[in-house]
């Protein structure tokens, strides 16, 4: 997926472990995880909103756009 | 969807999983001992037959309607045991997934193969039944009536049902995915 998720960058800076972001912002660790390893389909305004304030980031310092070229088949 | 809901639904999906697992033994069962008392039978249990029947009739020519009866019996038993699955997977509390969306397919497909295989044996049977009488008094039935176009159409809605499940299930699968 192009949109990767920088959260442990973030997190290791601020030196938070992920079960406590996960209990200050109020979503389970599970659905954290889900997050930081890429497998969110949609995040929603009102959970980034809460990391960005819990990490003290901007929505940049978490989410980046990496377009990836399709690797050639071979055969 | 509450606890109590839930519970309601696993309850009475338990009960339908037994009840179309007890099926598929009784409906073999019983279609192995019907036709092996075929030439015993009260003359009302042969209504459903495609021609007149002289009873009694050979081993063989039972032996042949049984293995082209198997055909029809077998889709039905194909159908239920999909349905024994769906309702084993709504007891376990899962409802939309690629599992109940495919259990949904097989019983489309099965009501109206159903009704191809249960046409094809009475073609069959009433050949079979009548090859023993003279010439000139030997039949071959198609029967294709209303009722078989309607399952027909029944059973292409519940293939429709199951793509729009489908939908339903990538909806929640993405929804399990939002953060």
């Amino acid at each position: 997926m192009p949109i990767i998720i920088n959260l442990d960058v973030m997190l290791a800076r601020r030196k938070m472990r992920s079960n406590e972001l996960a209990r200050r912002i109020g979503i389970t660790e599970q659905n954290l995880s889900i997050l930081k390893n890429g497998r969110a389909k949609a995040v929603r305004f009102s959970t980034l909103e809460a990391i960005c304030r819990e990490l003290d980031c901007q929505p940049g310092d978490i989410l980046a756009f990496e377009e990836k070229e399709e690797e050639p088949t071979t055969t | 969807m509450t606890d109590d809901r839930v519970q309601k639904i696993q309850k009475t999906s338990r009960r339908f999983r037994l009840l179309f697992g007890g099926l598929l033994v009784v409906i073999p069962a019983v279609n192995v001992l019907f036709w092996l008392g075929f030439n015993h039978l009260p003359p009302g249990f042969l209504d459903g037959m495609p021609v007149v029947i002289a009873r009694p009739l050979p081993f063989w020519v039972l032996a042949s309607v049984f293995l082209v009866n198997l055909l029809p019996v077998g889709v039905a038993m194909y159908g239920m045991a999909a349905l024994r699955k769906l309702f084993g997977l709504y007891e376990r509390g899962i409802i939309f997934s690629a599992e109940t969306v495919a259990c949904f397919r097989r019983l489309g497909w099965s009501v109206i193969l159903w009704v191809l295989a249960s046409t094809l044996f009475q073609t069959a049977a009433s050949v079979l039944f009548t090859l023993g009488n003279p010439p000139g008094q030997k039949q071959l039935v198609i029967q294709f009536s209303s009722n078989h176009l309607a399952v027909i159409i029944a059973g292409g809605i519940v293939i429709l049902i199951a793509r729009i499940m489908d939908q339903g299930r990538m909806l929640q699968d993405e929804q399990a995915l939002t953060v």
